[in-house]
């Protein structure tokens, strides 16, 4: 049992970082190509579109500290 | 904090014999912020430009050609030259010179286009027996062996070209400056209110010089002129003039890319100068790239020199200094553990490196989430004092008290696990009440809130994980030329050294814009959504 529970627990760290990374890049892609559309209008947006465009990463920050926390917090009371 | 300038709104109304002279007042006194006449019906309607402005600009436009063409810029020249200062003479001398380069350039395409056609006939030269009479070919022998001769004239056209403007430069430079303030006040009507008689400005003074105004123009027009304050409604944009002392400037650059605080507001730029290097450091903290920031910026900043590079590197300076001690707290040079390599293990009395954060992640986020209590909690306090402002304190305690007593409940409550039981009813208590003023104050909706705080406050996780990250690529650089690279020996050292300086080039040019650029984030939508409602103008006086 013990065994199963460190595979299911080390996936799920795999996976927390897989699935938010894909996830805050495919909500960067959106928001980037409309920043680029916005700024050929008006150039000064640049700043405002770069600032945009960096939001989603939260998404992956709170994955990978999901995955820490799992990794070295719940990982080695199992072991 | 709110030691900005106060501004009064005025009108002024004057008969048009005087409008001249008035702009003359106005523009060398450099105060008054115009607002554009907007609106046109059958009495008002818009000034007419003074004079031939049109003229005037050609003129302007040929001598910035000049400039810009030989890139002669104020801070490039060593003769000194006063401002709006013009006589006849600089007049002549402009115009002369402005001769002088017209003939030289006339001359100079000349030469270039005589030596390509130089260029094509030697291509007939070359074939000999195609039955051009010998004579020709001959000659045109000649005409080829001329080009040495014109390519030197050429390059002796060109300096001359190049002394006589460098010599010149100051004057065009001040005729610039004339020719661009005489257009601005020439053009100024446009910006008037007039009617058939009279004319009206409308704009903001700063208060205090409220009085110098009036004096000057009662002096100067008697009573053709009137000079009165206007009230102003409360949504009303007022121009804002910052008056921070110079280390807090840069930051200033935050809040023009956002939006310029209402009048009445509470001015974070003081918070960003302490808070903003802070976030920064604790995510990029390392000596070496802190070194290598600090030194760019100082030396970037004498290559640029236009206003939003100085103050976009004065922010980095200021950054790179908190890298840097932050660096000393983790013990990062360029990736490597430079204390354990040192043999250095305690230093004041403290263990070094204070903090690995490869390791020691995890009192590293308890840290950041630590922070960004703190900051959450100052941007609703100031939230709280701009309430109270604005209306009283019982909005106040309403719509932003109940937030900061719903954060301190869960401080106690998580503090009562550490300290003791008791703790638990007083953070209980504390919840019921910050819960009860939520919903009196925002209805029911007001609960579903409280995720968005606290995301608000995890989102401060990132000081950990772009630090990870980017001490995670440095390490991955270097293990790569020591363990695996450098052991090969021979010809790969160099491939070694060029690696480590890429990898750390590129680490660095990364770590500057993720910083930078979360270090932002936080503010803008962690910090400012707490307080902060914007749409000030930024203050520009006419005459500068």
């Amino acid at each position: 049992m013990a065994e199963l529970a460190v595979i299911v627990v080390v996936l799920s760290a795999a996976a927390s970082v897989i699935l938010t990374g894909l996830a805050a890049a495919w909500a960067e892609k959106h928001i980037g190509s409309a920043a680029i559309g916005a700024m050929t209008e008006k150039e000064e947006l640049f700043s405002k579109g770069l600032v945009l465009t960096v939001i989603p990463e939260t998404i992956v920050i709170f994955g990978l500290t999901v995955s820490l926390v799992l990794l070295f917090v719940v990982l080695p009371q199992l072991l | 904090m709110s030691s900005n300038e106060r501004m009064t709104k005025i009108t002024l109304v004057g008969t048009k014999d005087t409008m001249k002279g008035t702009i003359e007042i106005l523009h060398s006194l450099k105060i008054i912020h115009i607002l554009d006449f907007k609106e046109q019906d059958d009495t008002f309607e818009i000034g007419k430009s003074l004079g031939e402005v049109s003229k005037f600009s050609e003129l302007l436009l040929s001598i910035r050609s000049l400039l810009s063409k030989f890139d002669i810029r104020p801070g490039k020249i060593k003769s000194t030259y006063t401002k709006r200062e013009v006589s006849r003479e600089l007049e002549k001398e402009v115009f002369e010179t402005e001769n002088v380069i017209k003939s030289y350039t006339d001359k100079l395409n000349k030469i270039n286009s005589i030596l390509k056609e130089i260029e094509k006939l030697k291509s007939i030269g070359d074939i000999k027996d195609i039955g051009i009479k010998k004579q020709v070919i001959e000659s045109l022998d000649s005409l080829v062996s001329s080009k040495l001769e014109l390519e030197m004239q050429r390059d002796k056209t060109k300096e001359q070209m190049e002394s006589t403007i460098k010599e010149k430069s100051a004057y065009l430079l001040q005729y610039e400056d004339f020719l661009s303030s005489e257009i601005e006040k020439m053009e100024a009507p446009l910006r008037f209110t007039t009617t058939k008689n009279t004319f009206v400005v409308e704009g903001w003074i700063p208060e205090k010089k409220y009085q110098e105004l009036d004096d000057i123009l009662k002096k100067k027009f008697g009573e053709r002129v009137s000079l009165d304050k206007i009230k102003y409604s409360d949504d009303e944009s007022v121009p804002i003039e910052f008056k921070h002392p110079t280390p807090v400037k840069p930051f200033e650059l935050l809040l023009e890319l956002f939006e310029y605080p209402k009048s009445r507001e509470i001015d974070p730029t003081f918070a960003i100068f302490i808070t903003f290097p802070l976030f920064y450091g604790i995510m990029l903290g390392d000596i070496g790239y802190g070194l290598v920031i600090f030194f760019a910026s100082l030396l970037m900043k004498t290559k640029f020199k236009t206003e939003g590079w100085r103050m976009i590197l004065g922010i980095l300076e200021y950054s790179s200094i908190y890298t840097i001690a932050f660096g000393f707290v983790y013990g990062e040079f360029f990736g490597f553990d430079i204390f354990h390599l040192l043999g250095i293990e305690e230093l004041f009395g403290l263990l070094m490196p204070l903090l690995n954060r490869i390791l020691d992640f995890m009192p590293i986020m308890i840290l950041s989430i630590s922070i960004g209590v703190i900051h959450v909690l100052l941007g609703l306090i100031f939230g709280f004092i701009n309430v109270y402002r604005e209306h009283n304190i019982k909005e106040a305690i309403l719509k932003k008290g109940s937030w900061i007593i719903l954060i301190f409940s869960v401080i106690v409550l998580a503090g009562s696990i550490y300290i003791s039981d008791i703790l638990i009813y007083l953070g209980g208590g504390l919840l019921l009440v910050s819960v009860i003023l939520l919903v009196l104050g925002e209805g029911f909706i007001g609960l579903i809130e409280i995720f968005g705080i606290m995301s608000n406050i995890l989102s401060y996780v990132r000081l950990m994980a772009i630090g990870l990250s980017s001490v995670g690529i440095a390490i991955v650089i270097n293990s790569i030329v020591v363990d695996i690279i450098f052991p090969k020996g021979g010809s790969f050292i160099l491939l070694g050294y060029s690696i480590l300086i890429f990898g750390h080039v590129g680490n660095i040019l990364l770590g500057i814009l993720a910083s930078f650029l979360h270090a932002l984030r936080l503010h803008y939508v962690e910090f400012f959504t707490k307080f902060y409602e914007g749409g000030g103008i930024k203050y520009k006086p006419f005459g500068i």
